[in-house]
């Protein structure tokens, strides 16, 4: 497994003035997988993927891609396409001519894909960057990112402003290059119920910590409503990671995640309680809203 | 009582469902080729890992097999093992559910019978 990994953050920490982005931060991710980067704002995405690229350093801790120290490589950068939120290409230049730069950039950069890309989404190639709406701003990092091949991509808040049909065609591109071109792809996103089940494991930030890290499947066995009568569920939920409760009138509703072998299953069955699943958004919300008791 | 711990989740569970379905209506017949999963993985916009979970457990079933360097394909007999195994599960999942709520409802066992009859009746293909 260990020569599977293919980036490697070790206790990264990152701090501005008062406000600690990342803690301590520790993350091995292996090659050829898609991962969902989660997190509210500020909770440290943008800070974590800047270290690993170089666009910033960390005050403490290091970062190993492809085996080596990451930090202004230039063997290893080239292999890493990473299309942050914003200011990344110049304003004066043609979608054609920034094309043509990425190219010249990306050793993998394949232009007749990229043209591809441009037809199936509209994106005019004679257009100046600055006068790309924001959506064609996002559909513009979409095409120099999966064009580029990399063996590392990132895209950082891909679909924004994006419609849902955009934003439909994205996945579907992203899941058919990457079946015919493996390699691994980091996503971060606010869109987490349409995204989810596109990426096969999910890491989730919560104030520059790392609070979950799971197969997508695994996330949502683990997750589950109990409710009923406030004792049943007390009863029910008895020594398992509550991590939100309310009451609607009589009914008490707890929102449960923890693993679940069948032993608890039939303990569950006996109880009076009704068990039903959390939409991953509703349980994002949950976990970041308080980090107590999540565990990893 | 309701558990319900695998609705939307297993999404897994829920393409494997839906080949298996296609293969009792005859839509996708014996000893023809099914969609590979990177195929599924862009049908359904999912992981490929997550279709490959799908496929493998109907391969485990005996439902599908491998014809190395050509693909997934469904397998002789594949049909009547379904519906087997679909009646085996219907008892529990259909019948006992049914009176469960009957006996919530107070509804007897004739008057069901009688639902049953009436059911039959209007839905007569």
């Amino acid at each position: 497994m260990s020569d599977n990994i293919l980036l490697e953050t070790r206790s990264l920490t990152k701090r501005y003035g008062k406000v600690t982005a990342l803690n301590n931060f520790s993350v091995a991710l292996e090659s050829n997988k898609i991962y969902g980067l989660l997190g509210r704002n500020g909770a440290g995405k943008t800070t974590l993927l800047d270290i690993i690229t170089s666009r910033r350093f960390a005050g403490a801790g290091d970062v190993r891609l492809f085996g080596q120290d990451a930090k202004e490589n230039q063997k290893v950068l080239p292999n890493v396409c990473y299309m942050p939120e914003k200011n990344y290409f110049i304003p004066t230049m043609k979608v054609s001519e920034i094309l043509e730069t990425s190219a010249m950039f990306f050793v993998n950069f394949d232009m007749e894909y990229a043209d591809r890309l441009c037809a199936r989404f509209g994106l005019d190639k004679r257009k100046k960057y600055k006068a790309l709406s924001r959506g064609y701003e996002s559909i513009l990092r979409i095409v120099v990112g999966l064009a580029s091949r990399a063996p590392l991509t990132i895209f950082d808040e891909p679909v924004l402003g994006l419609d849902a049909a955009v934003r439909d065609l994205f996945y579907r591109e992203l899941l058919e290059d990457y079946t015919s071109h493996p390699r691994t792809f980091i996503v971060s996103t606010h869109l987490i119920e349409e995204s989810a089940d596109v990426f096969e494991d999910v890491l989730i930030i919560n104030n520059g910590e790392l609070i979950c890290r799971h197969h997508v499947a695994e996330l949502r066995e683990m997750a589950f409503y109990v409710s009923g009568r406030p004792s049943d569920v007390d009863a029910a939920v008895n020594g398992l990671n509550v991590i939100h409760s309310e009451m609607v009138g009589s009914v008490k509703i707890s929102a449960v995640f923890n693993k679940i072998n069948d032993e608890m299953k039939n303990r569950l069955k006996t109880c009076n309680v009704d068990i039903s699943p959390i939409p991953v958004q509703k349980l994002f919300i949950y976990l970041t809203n308080s980090n107590k008791g999540v565990f990893q | 009582m309701k558990l319900d711990f695998s609705d939307e989740k297993s999404i897994y569970l829920q393409i494997a469902e839906s080949i298996e379905d296609d293969i009792i209506k005859g839509v996708i017949e014996e000893e023809t080729q099914v969609p590979s999963t990177n195929q599924m993985a862009v049908i359904y916009k999912i992981n490929p890992a997550t279709a490959g979970k799908g496929i493998n457990l109907l391969v485990d079933k005996g439902v599908l097999y491998k014809r190395r360097g050509i693909g997934m394909f469904v397998a002789a007999g594949a049909r009547k093992k379904i519906l087997e195994e679909r009646k085996n599960s219907f008892y529990s999942s259909y019948i006992v559910t049914l009176l469960e709520e009957a006996k919530k409802l107070g509804i007897g066992t004739d008057e069901i019978i009688d639902m049953i009859r009436k059911g039959e009746n209007t839905h007569e293909r």
